[in-house]
This record gives structure tokens, C-alpha cells and sequence, in this order.
């Protein structure tokens, strides 16, 4: 079983190309505009895309930054971790969460994931909370928000602050709030295969809280402060580029013709898929107080082949990404921290069976297709062997 | 006139085109144009490995925790020097360490250095070349004797036209290897505030060590051996492949701008002179200049930086405080009066306008103004 018979169309793990051309007469002026005022930082299109994008989301405050790593970094800082703090966080997320929380010299506290959300389990959380916790930082992945409410109430009960990495879930709300404003503040990825994504690394900290937001514009730039013309403590280098800035721009106006088309193709494998279950489990809506709309930033599903699944898409041209291969706790730089000791077997489980299937606005229902028809082959070969 | 280091070569059409082929790609940031750019910096500086970066601070960073700086250690730092290294030492955890500099070229002072170095003290950052073969020899003998390393902290991109004297201006050239035993690699800065005027924040690492360059290749990427397996806590410090593209069409223009800059330098220096002891130049590597400006060291500089600015003339202090004096070092107990020679430079130093867009007419005008000003037709 190593190439498949059915039609060869290629269907790369993400592509944007096409939506960068239909940008580019929107772009160009911009982009010549920057070039003749010769202002590559800190100018007009960062201003205006963090007015666009508080206005999108709903938040007082914007404040771009140069990545998403950085933007949890900055916000920690500014909500005042630092070393001898515990941050709770999920056991199974991209690696930023968690190195952010060490970059600021605080320690991250790592615990298990619900089935489905793939977000805190807030039970796990509660039996952790010690002396030293002093912030949450949960993570909303792939198309939906964590329990992110029953996670509110425990940071509430036990006087902790409620931080979100909200790297992925521009579009995502709880009750009309959007993900990363029900706490203190959150974060935002414009990395180029995000929904909302640059050409370049890019991100954002969004918050209502005044405090939180000028201490980041401060430490972004070295902890400059303009009042007093003085470097504050705490700084760090993260200013995102006028350009990255105007591509985003471009795309923001578009973004929810885009996440549309998202729910579409996600759609479309979801009923497609179906009928392999139990073989392939496609996503389903976790369990939470609230539910959160679906953005679909990540089609993931579970299998239990899944390397195997993985080899056989590529090796006929369709890329795929495994979120994540291993839970934090066994990264090798993680495992001999204090905070990797607690049990986090739903994360395993799920290390080893996620797989997440290309999903971008540019795919054509046929490249869907195309996916799922080499899914069931695999599995045809499977029923067969 | 515009700021200090106002830009006037930059095409829309280069910008626009950039961008569209990037995007035409869909290869974003480590991709092809970065590979290319690190290859062609490191062959135009003479090291065997650039490693791109997100910005200079990010450089440094990788630098110094690729050599294993951390909590444990502390790194003496030029006092008068910028914020970005600083930053870098910080973000380590280690504890910055600040030594005088010599107030004729701005760089460290051996005997400060000697005084600086403790128990804990592991390495030393380098950022303009010393006065002397003299100064040279003593840091020489003094970071052999104790161990430490050295990274450059450049301004520019070394050995890029740098018309500085090799023998005494480690960290610039390849030759750095003969100034310590463990010289480890340069980072510099490649943002559209440095000589070279890239379009974004960016920054490089240069140095000949294979192993330093891995180390610093896995860092700048989240730690990661291979997709999402990490093996150190590293950062996300990466160039993007538009910086990179940018910056590769700058590359065969860059000679032309750096003796074009030269040509500058000297006209300014060959009008002020006359004006000694009230201006004074200097030591300066000029093809640094589009960042910081053309450097001089003046009396009264705030009256004369006003009164540069009322007519019209972009200066600038660079920087207005040492590093010892900024807040966000008061917790390490520094007081005003311990570092004179860094002192002296914060208050008297001002960057002139330096860029490729100036004329001689310019800079005659700037030169006249300032000679108004000292001869009492301008204050």
C-alpha cells in the first residue's frame, strides 16, 4: 500500500498563496507608502492594525509585538509573574506556553487535558493549586475554546489570575466575549499558517486593562519609557514590522470570509470522515459550561495508525502536522522540572493519535476530497490486512 | 534634513516585489532567502557561519546562551553602550557587569575590565575597537588569565568596509581569535536602524565555531532538534525570509553606501575640527554612522542639539545616559560618579544626521550651524 490509485492532486499542509495575490492590489499602495516614508517600525500600520484588530476583537487593547512566543512573555511580565511563581498550563500544547512561563524565571505547572477540547481539565487544575500558584494559563486549541468558564471560577475561588494563550483562537468566543478577554489578558499568533497569519512571525497581547497594556508597549521595546525617557525594567526586543502590519491589514478585512470557508472544508471532511469511526475520530465539541463557536483553525483528527496514516498521505503528496508528538512533560528539556511530575494521560493518548489534516481557505472542496479518499484507502488496506 | 539616519534609498517597487514572491512561495520565515542571506554575510564578513536573527538583542541572546550564560553568571558590559546588549545579558538571567570606557574611542577600558571581573564574571562584550595594541594586549592577557570569552557586540557588520585598524579592533574581524582563547562570535544588528537598513527588526550572529552556529540555529527556534521535539529552552527568534530578501537586494549596493558614508565622515570632520575643544570627533567606525549618526562629542550639547533642532536639524543624544544610571539597572546599586569616562560621553555626545541621501551641501549647512552656535551668532 504505498501509492494510492485515485487522482494525483498534490494538497500541501498550507498554502496562502493565492490569497496573497487577490490581497496585492489592496497591498501594494501600502507597501509603496512604506517604502517612501522609510518607516520600517513603529509607524502608522502597526497603529491602525491595533486599532483594527481591538475593534475586531472587541478588546480596549491591542499591542503587536514580534511573535506570539513573545507576546505570552510580555503579558506574563506585565501581569507581574516572575521567579518563585507557579503558572498552571495544559500538558499538551505548542511549546511556547510553557517556555514563556520559564523565560520570566516562573515555574510552569503542567497537568492533563480534557478529551475533545484538548484544553485544561479544570479538576486537574483545582489538585494542583498550592502556595505559590499565582496565575492559570490556559490554552484554547485548534477550533474551539477550553472550559474556560469553570477555569474562571477556580482562578476566582482561590485569588489567581487568569492569563490566556489565546495564540490560536482569533474568532473564538465565549458569551459574545472573545477568547483572551475573559481574564486579565491574552495573546494573539499571526504566524503565517494562522487564521489571521503574516508572511513573518507576528503577535499581539490583548487586554481591557490599561496597566497591562502600557506596561507591554513598554517592555517591547527595552522597557522604554517615553515619559520619562528613561529604560524601565523587565524589557525585552519585540517589534513587529510596518509591513508584516500591512499584511495583516489586508487580510483582516477578509478574515471572516475566511473563517466561513474554514467551517465549510471542515465541514466537508467531517461528513466525509464519519462513517470510519471508531477507526478515525473526527473532532467533537468538548465539555464545558459554556460552549465556544467553532473556528476552525486545525482539522484535528484521532487514529490509531497515525504515523503510519501520516507516511502514507505524504508519500501521495499531502502534508500533515502531528499537534503535538509528545506531551510537555516528556520533552527533554521539560521532564526534570518539578512542575512534569503530575500524571497527564489523556495528553499521552492523545500524543500518539492526533493528526491534524491540511486546512486552509485557499483548499478546494476537491483537495478535501482528495484527503479524505486516501484516508479511506488507508483504512480499506487496514480492513482488508 | 529628517532624523538622525534617515533613509532615502528605499524602492517601492524592490518592496512590492519582495513581498509578492515571498508570498508566491509560501515559504515564510527559515526558508531560502535567510539561508541565502546567512551565506552571503558570513563570506562579505569573513566568518565561517552567520546564524539570522529576529533582532540584534535576539543575536546577542542566542550568542551568549548558546555559550552557556545563565542565572549563575555575570558578563561585563561597555557602561556607555546601547540597550540592546543589556538587554540580551538580562534575558539570560546572568547580571550585567558595567566597566568605563576610554572617551576617545568609546571603548572599554582595560584597567576598568580588570576592575570589573569577580568570581562569578564568565565573559565580556565587546562593542568598538580599543585605543591602543597596548589596550589589546593587556585585555589579551587579562581574559586568558581568567577564562573568559568574548563576543562582539558590533555595530555594523563586521569587516563590511570597516576602515578600523584590525590589530586593536577585536570582534571586527576574523582576527578576534587572537584576542582570547575562546573567542566565540560577533552579533550585530541587520534592523533598518543599522548601516546595512534592512526593513524589519533583524540581527546576526557570526563566528567560526560549527558548534556555537548549531547551538545557536536550535535556540532561535523554540529548542527544537527535529518538528516539536525540544531539546533547550529556546526562543522564537527568527528572521523572516521578506527581511532576508530585502536585505539580499541591498547587499551589492552596500560598498557604494559605505564610501559614499565615508566621503561624508570627512567632510563633516575636515568643518569641525576648527571647532575644537567646544566639538570634539571621536574615534568612529563610519560605516556605523547610518545608524548612530556621525558622532561628536560637544559642549553645551542640549543648548546645541535644541538649537540644531529649531533650524530644522535632526540630532540626537546616543545614548543621553550610561547604562550604569538607566532605571532599569537601579536594583544592581550603581550610583552617578562611579564610571566618569561613560558619564562624560552620555553628556556631551550627539549624533548628526549620517545617511546616504545627504548632500556636501548638507553637511556644510549642518557644519555652519554648529559653528554659529559656538560663536555666539546661534545660541
Amino acid at each position: 500500500m504505498v501509492m494510492s490509485s485515485a487522482s494525483p492532486i498534490s494538497v500541501p499542509f498550507f498554502s496562502g498563496a493565492a490569497s496573497m495575490r487577490a490581497d496585492m492590489p489592496l497591498l501594494e499602495p501600502r507597501l509603496r507608502q512604506i517604502a517612501a516614508a522609510g518607516q520600517f517600525v513603529d509607524g502608522d500600520e502597526i497603529r491602525q492594525l491595533e486599532a483594527d484588530l481591538s475593534s475586531y476583537i472587541g478588546a480596549l487593547h491591542t499591542v503587536v509585538v514580534g511573535s506570539g512566543t513573545d507576546a505570552l512573555a510580555l503579558m506574563l511580565t506585565a501581569a507581574g509573574i516572575g521567579p518563585g511563581d507557579e503558572v498552571v498550563v495544559p500538558a499538551y500544547t505548542f511549546f511556547a506556553t510553557v517556555s514563556s512561563v520559564l523565560h520570566v524565571g516562573a515555574d510552569p505547572v503542567m497537568v492533563d487535558v480534557l478529551p475533545g477540547s484538548y484544553g485544561l481539565d479544570p479538576d486537574r487544575v483545582a489538585e494542583v493549586i498550592g502556595p505559590r500558584t499565582r496565575a492559570i494559563l490556559p490554552v484554547h486549541l485548534f477550533c474551539q475554546t477550553c472550559d474556560i468558564v469553570s477555569l474562571r471560577e477556580i482562578a476566582v475561588t482561590h485569588g489567581l489570575l487568569l492569563l490566556e494563550d489565546s495564540a490560536e483562537a482569533i474568532g473564538m468566543r465565549v458569551d459574545g466575549v472573545h477568547a483572551g478577554l475573559l481574564g486579565l489578558a491574552g495573546v494573539l499568533s499571526f504566524f503565517p499558517t494562522k487564521t489571521l497569519g503574516a508572511l513573518g512571525d507576528g503577535g499581539a497581547v490583548i487586554t481591557d486593562d490599561q496597566t497591562v497594556a502600557s506596561r507591554v508597549r513598554r517592555l517591547r521595546c527595552h522597557g522604554w519609557d517615553e515619559g520619562s525617557r528613561h529604560y524601565l525594567a523587565g524589557g525585552r526586543s519585540s517589534r513587529a514590522d510596518e509591513i508584516q502590519a500591512a499584511i495583516l491589514r489586508s487580510r483582516l478585512w477578509h478574515l471572516d470570509d475566511d473563517i466561513a470557508r474554514r467551517a465549510e472544508l471542515a465541514c466537508r471532511y467531517t461528513v466525509s470522515l464519519a462513517d470510519l469511526e471508531p477507526a478515525v475520530r473526527t473532532p467533537y465539541l468538548g465539555a464545558a459550561k459554556r460552549q465556544s463557536n467553532l473556528v476552525w483553525y486545525v482539522y484535528l483528527i484521532e487514529t490509531s495508525r497515525r504515523d503510519e496514516l501520516a507516511e502514507f498521505l505524504a508519500a501521495n503528496g499531502v502534508g500533515t502536522e502531528i499537534y503535538y508528538p509528545r506531551p510537555l512533560p516528556a520533552q527533554p528539556c521539560l521532564a526534570g522540572l518539578p512542575g512534569a511530575r503530575h500524571p497527564v494521560p489523556v495528553a499521552a493518548t492523545a500524543s500518539h493519535r492526533a493528526l491534524a489534516l491540511p486546512l486552509y481557505p485557499d483548499m478546494s472542496d476537491a483537495q478535501v476530497d482528495r484527503v479524505c479518499a486516501l484516508v479511506r484507502d488507508f483504512h480499506a488496506g487496514e480492513r482488508r490486512s | 534634513m529628517g532624523a538622525t539616519g534617515a533613509r532615502a534609498l528605499v524602492s517601492g517597487d524592490l518592496l512590492v516585489r519582495c513581498v509578492a514572491e515571498i508570498a508566491a512561495a509560501d515559504q515564510f520565515i527559515l526558508g531560502r532567502q535567510v539561508a541565502e542571506l546567512e551565506l552571503k554575510v558570513a563570506g562579505l564578513a569573513g566568518w565561517g557561519h552567520a546564524i539570522a536573527s529576529a533582532s540584534d538583542t535576539g543575536a546577542m541572546l542566542l550568542a551568549l546562551t548558546a555559550m552557556g550564560v545563565g542565572s549563575a553568571d555575570e558578563i561585563v558590559v561597555p557602561a556607555f553602550g546601547g540597550m540592546p546588549t543589556a538587554t540580551a545579558v538580562v534575558l539570560t538571567g546572568a547580571t550585567p557587569v558595567f566597566a568605563d570606557v576610554d572617551t576617545a574611542t568609546m571603548s572599554l577600558d582595560p584597567e576598568a575590565v580588570e576592575a570589573a571581573v569577580g568570581p562569578r564574571t564568565t565573559g565580556l562584550l565587546w562593542s568598538r575597537p580599543l585605543r591602543s595594541a597596548e589596550s589589546a594586549r593587556v585585555l589579551r592577557e587579562l581574559t586568558r588569565r581568567r577564562g573568559l570569552f568574548m563576543l562582539g557586540d558590533t555595530l555594523m557588520m563586521p569587516d563590511a568596509g570597516n576602515t578600523g585598524d584590525a590589530a586593536v579592533a577585536p570582534g571586527y574581524r576574523r582576527g578576534a581569535s587572537r584576542l582570547t582563547e575562546r573567542a566565540a562570535a560577533c552579533a550585530f544588528s541587520l534592523g533598518p536602524e543599522s548601516s546595512f537598513g534592512g526593513c524589519a527588526d533583524a540581527g546576526m550572529v557570526v563566528t567560526d565555531d560549527g558548534q556555537l552556529a548549531d547551538a545557536c540555529r536550535g535556540l532561535r527556534n523554540h529548542g527544537q532538534r527535529r518538528r516539536f521535539v525540544h531539546d533547550r529552552i529556546g526562543f522564537n527568534c527568527r528572521m523572516d525570509e521578506i527581511a532576508a530578501a530585502y536585505l539580499l537586494h541591498r547587499i551589492p549596493g552596500l560598498q557604494a553606501e559605505l564610501a559614499t558614508r565615508q566621503s561624508l565622515a570627512a567632510h563633516y570632520a575636515e568643518r569641525l575640527r576648527p571647532l575644537a575643544p567646544q566639538v570634539r570627533i571621536p574615534a568612529q567606525e563610519v560605516c556605523s554612522s547610518a545608524g548612530q549618526g556621525y558622532v561628536i562629542l560637544a559642549s553645551r550639547r542640549d543648548e546645541l542639539r535644541d538649537y540644531l533642532s529649531s533650524e530644522g536639524i535632526g540630532a540626537g543624544a546616543c545614548p543621553a545616559v550610561p547604562l550604569h544610571l538607566e532605571p532599569a539597572f537601579a536594583r544592581l546599586g550603581y550610583k552617578p560618579g562611579q564610571f566618569p569616562g561613560a558619564e562624560f560621553l552620555a553628556r556631551e555626545c550627539l549624533a548628526l544626521p549620517m545617511h546616504e541621501g545627504l548632500r556636501l551641501a548638507d553637511i556644510r549647512h549642518v557644519a555652519g550651524k554648529i559653528t554659529c552656535f559656538y560663536q555666539g551668532n546661534g545660541a
